[in-house]
């Protein structure tokens, strides 16, 4: 049964693509008739065929080649571009070899004869100590001119003892006021 | 004759005449352009798609093989295209709009109004039933009805069996019918309304 659907359907199939002789196509057309269903079936088959060949080939826009053709010599001169960036690049890449030979050669001479001379390293050391002992004396002299000023004017030193907490906590009074407890809070809360 | 001139022009390109290219270009952008308008049933698309087609076809004509069709290896070319530009679409359909149809002056035989406006109803509704198909099933009856390639061909082309084409170009023709069951065919044209 199932392979007589078959057979049918590769019949009315063969028979749209004119592949059918005159005898195939007589017993395709009794084997239609013998049902409506079938018939009607068949109608429409003939009726898509009908429809499809119907149809011309669609045309393009006039300048549809002219684009192609225009995108071809675009694409063209983006890779030329591109193998002259590339071409460029490697010779950079060259350049940079050879030149960092040489001057890494030369930094490693340089910093091998720094070491190996006594008399270089005592140098240098001498320069630290010397800037070292520079910045201690600063600090030191700092402290002193500022016990001498405290010993000098004490009374300057209660002005700012009580100005200092005073002038923090109007600050604090006005940050308040001015909504920055609520601000500190939203801060928290994102 | 046109495979001859199409296999030089094909040697002429390789050695570095665009021309040739051109040439191709002209000979087969009407062929090219309606697989590609078929099957995406949108003009800009169509021009986009097939425009893209002969880029790819231009960029791996090293790979053509000369014993075969131009037109069958371009073909073969735009189709894969095309699909993968329903995938895509499919992947990222952000248009709810329907596809608008054709101009009227798609097709180039229509020489009265009234013939013009005939020619884009059938158009229309043509493309509407093609549009309800697979892209698979669509493909084959594109390339049987307006290539009249042959079963071998279009298997050649879709790197599948000829019972396959021909299994599939039956289901993708009942598939149509079963349309027009629950469609009015318009008179377009006594021999389709009588046969």
């Amino acid at each position: 049964m199932v392979d007589d659907r078959s057979k049918f359907e590769q019949s009315m199939n063969s028979a749209l693509d004119h592949e059918l002789s005159e005898e195939e196509l007589h017993a395709l057309q009794e084997q239609v008739e013998e049902s409506p269903a079938a018939a009607d079936n068949w109608k429409r088959l003939r009726q898509v065929d009908a429809l499809l060949r119907s149809l011309p080939l669609a045309v393009p826009a006039d300048s549809l080649a002219g684009k192609v053709m225009a995108a071809i010599a675009a694409q063209q001169i983006a890779e030329l571009a591109r193998r002259r960036h590339g071409l460029g690049l490697a010779l950079g890449l060259v350049a940079a070899a050879l030149l960092t030979v040489p001057l890494l050669s030369a930094l490693v001479l340089l910093l091998v004869s720094t070491i190996t001379n006594p008399g270089t390293i005592a140098a240098i050391l001498q320069g630290a100590a010397a800037v070292t002992s520079y910045v201690v004396d600063l600090v030191a002299d700092l402290g002193r001119q500022l016990r001498s000023l405290a010993s000098d004017t004490p009374a300057l030193l209660a002005l700012l003892t009580a100005v200092i907490p005073m002038s923090m906590l109007w600050g604090w009074l006005v940050w308040y006021l001015l909504g920055g407890s609520r601000l500190a809070g939203d801060k928290d809360v994102l | 004759m046109s495979e001859d001139t199409d296999a030089l022009w094909v040697q002429q390109t390789l050695a570095g005449d665009q021309h040739a290219f051109g040439e191709l270009v002209l000979r087969y952008e009407r062929d090219v352009f309606n697989l590609a308008y078929r099957m995406l049933n949108d003009r800009g698309e169509a021009e986009d798609a097939a425009q893209e087609a002969f880029l790819r076809a231009y960029a791996n004509l090293e790979r053509y093989d000369p014993s075969r069709s131009f037109k069958t290896w371009v073909l073969s070319i735009t189709s894969n295209h095309c699909i993968d530009r329903i995938r895509r679409r499919r992947l990222t359909w952000l248009s709810l709009e329907e596809p608008l149809p054709p101009h009227p002056a798609l097709t180039s035989d229509t020489p009265s109004p009234e013939e013009a406006t005939v020619a884009h109803e059938r158009e229309v509704f043509v493309q509407g039933l093609l549009d309800e198909l697979s892209p698979d099933y669509r493909l084959v009856v594109v390339l049987r009805y307006w290539y009249d390639l042959s079963y071998a061909e279009i298997a050649e082309m879709l790197d599948t069996t000829e019972s396959a084409i021909k299994s599939r170009l039956f289901r993708a023709r009942q598939a149509l019918a079963d349309q027009l069951e629950s469609q009015s065919i318009p008179a377009f044209d006594p021999a389709l309304e009588g046969s």
